[in-house]
């Protein structure tokens, strides 16, 4: 995880380092001195070549600075820690919104197979993968804040003010989830296991959601971590719709102002989050699932694990 | 004799996929729906004349509720909705196609290169893919598009970069699972070349998840040109597209909807298209639904 973070940061740092925009100009205004933009470029140290700047910077990240804000001055750190709370409070609620519906809707997609309920569910799921974000927002709040006002259609530091962007965060991502849990439910209901629970007398309602539940929910929770990066990247357009001001919101207004380490700092940090979930996601399936617990504990002698 | 037996049993099994696509509704109706959407946009400048409809600024006109003369009414700024749509449909689907286009040929160079020949190759590729996949797409492509001027070529570049490690990964996958047909072995005993292994042999014989893929790589990407819109740095203003048409909608959302449902249930439809198609491809090339 560590070489692939390194990577990242060089990745956005190389982008950034190339993006036009001079910070020496921003800082000081136009009518500057030559002495005074030259003493003032030495001071932020963008004189140096690339490598060294880079090397500078992660250096100073391990020992959490994030660098000066070019357009305020102040460490990026303070802003991006003002950010963070938001950005991250909506995807973990978003996650756990779409994971809480949509596990249901998939499995009663898949045990009322070829149903009213299952083609409805399909075209609730096809809507939420179509759908932008951004346009779903917009509609909840015409909806909900506009004609019936019944929620805030901005961001107030309120509970209620989270709700629409948490559903609205939900929603895409309950689309692939809910398509998930449809066919790994199918694919379980029709092995053998359950078949043979159902000889052995177990009642219908055990051998659905006892048996064959437990184990056709673990691909959606692959597929919900998996799409976690995307949900934290639409964060972005639905910080902009709610006006909250998170991560996201920070990154878009810093990349207008040309104010490179806070956007660094913005990418930086989303990566890292990315990479931190799916190395939970990967964790939480051993807790879940025995076998692949089992495979670390015999030293991984099968070989590969299935699921990736 | 032998290539003319190929291309005849090629042919032949792309027919067999049409049938099968065919008889599923849902993918038909969505493959007349996206039809429509790309004749519309072909055939605006029959009705309209695209500077004066569509750019330019009628104050007079602004926020007129559908009618009969601007059937989806007009906008904030006095330009008819029906006409920007249409139009906004040329910047979504070219950036849809050419960034998707662009990522598939990359990721395929990389993808086919990468599970032929395996080894340290493939690891180093492997590994620069896990890099960009810990970067949200989304992300990506707006840092990149802050490099460079908005316009429709740099958006197609930016969109396209950020799908190029799906596609390689995608097309490795498909590689992997035919390298070791006894065919390949015999292109290679008979001293083919490997590019021409690659080209003709591998890549024609895995090409069904390919497909499938870029149909829903479109649809994906068209919906992240909308987003990059909405978050102005896509597409820009004056020229339409759903994205920059809903965000300069957002101030004036409250008792004038018809701004908000036009674009967005244009892109819902177009976006949706593709996915159905590309749901639809799947089923049609599965093969365990053959026979």
């Amino acid at each position: 995880m560590i070489p692939v973070t390194v990577a990242v940061i060089f990745i956005v740092y190389l982008i950034m380092y190339l993006t036009p925009g001079d910070p020496v100009a921003l800082l000081l205004g136009a009518d500057a001195t030559p002495e005074l933009i030259a003493e003032t470029r030495q001071k932020l140290g963008i004189t140096d070549p690339f490598f060294v700047q880079f090397a500078r910077y992660v250096w100073n990240l391990m020992r959490g600075d994030f660098g000066m804000s070019w357009y305020t001055g102040n460490p990026v750190s303070e802003r991006l820690f003002a950010a963070i709370p938001y950005t991250v409070t909506l995807s973990l609620l978003g996650m756990l919104v779409a994971l809480i519906i949509s596990v249901p809707l998939g499995v009663i997609a898949a045990v009322r197979r070829n149903t009213v309920w299952d083609y409805s569910i399909s075209v609730f799921a096809m809507i939420g993968v179509s759908a932008p974000t951004f346009w779903v927002g917009t509609m909840l709040i015409l909806l909900f804040a506009l004609e019936w006002k019944m929620l805030p259609s901005a961001f107030n530091n309120q509970w209620t003010s989270f709700i629409l962007p948490t559903i609205t965060q939900g929603f895409n991502m309950l689309a692939s989830v809910v398509r998930t849990q449809r066919s790994s439910m199918l694919e379980v209901l029709s092995s053998d296991y359950v078949r043979t629970a159902r000889a052995k007398g177990v009642s219908h309602f055990s051998a659905t959601y006892k048996h064959a539940l437990r184990n056709a929910v673990l691909p959606s929770i692959t597929v919900a971590g998996l799409n976690f990066g995307q949900l934290v990247g639409g964060s972005v357009a639905i910080e902009t719709v709610f006006a909250i001001p998170g991560v996201g919101r920070l990154m878009i207004d810093n990349i207008k102002l040309h104010d490179t380490p806070t956007v660094i700092g913005c990418m930086v940090f989303v990566s890292v989050m990315v990479s931190i979930i799916n190395l939970l996601v990967d964790i939480l399936y051993g807790l879940i699932d025995p076998r692949i617990k089992a495979q670390y504990v015999k030293g991984n002698k099968n070989g590969k694990r299935k699921n990736k | 004799m032998a290539k003319e037996r190929t291309s005849k049993k090629k042919e032949s099994q792309a027919r067999q996929i049409w049938k099968r696509f065919r008889k599923n509704k849902i993918a038909m109706a969505a493959l007349i729906v996206l039809g429509i959407i790309i004749l519309a946009a072909c055939s605006a400048d029959l009705f309209w004349d695209y500077q004066k409809d569509a750019c330019n600024i009628h104050v007079p006109q602004r926020l007129q509720k559908p009618s009969a003369e601007h059937w989806l009414g007009t906008d904030e700024l006095g330009r008819d909705m029906l006409c920007r749509i249409v139009y906004g449909a040329r910047a979504s689907l070219t950036v849809g196609l050419a960034a998707t286009t662009f990522a598939l040929i990359i990721g395929g160079i990389l993808g086919s290169i990468s599970g032929y020949y395996g080894g340290k190759l493939d690891n180093v590729i492997m590994r620069c893919t896990d890099v960009l996949l810990a970067i949200p797409g989304l992300l990506l492509a707006i840092a990149i598009m802050s490099a460079f001027k908005p316009n429709v070529f740099y958006i197609s570049l930016a969109l396209g970069i950020s799908y190029i490690s799906k596609f390689t990964r995608i097309v490795r996958s498909a590689v992997l699972t035919v390298r070791e047909q006894e065919y390949i072995e015999a292109a290679k005993a008979i001293g083919a070349k490997d590019h021409v292994i690659i080209l003709k042999h591998l890549l024609m014989n895995c090409m069904a998840p390919i497909f499938v893929q870029y149909a829903l790589a479109i649809g994906s990407r068209i919906l992240s040109v909308s987003t990059l819109s909405y978050i102005g740095m896509g597409i820009q203003s004056p020229t339409p597209d759903w994205g920059n048409m809903l965000s300069g909608a957002r101030a004036y959302i409250r008792g004038n909807s018809y701004l908000v449902l036009g674009p967005g249930i244009a892109l819902l439809l177009t976006i949706s298209a593709f996915n159905l198609i590309g749901d639809g491809l799947r089923d049609a090339m599965d093969p365990r639904l053959k026979k």
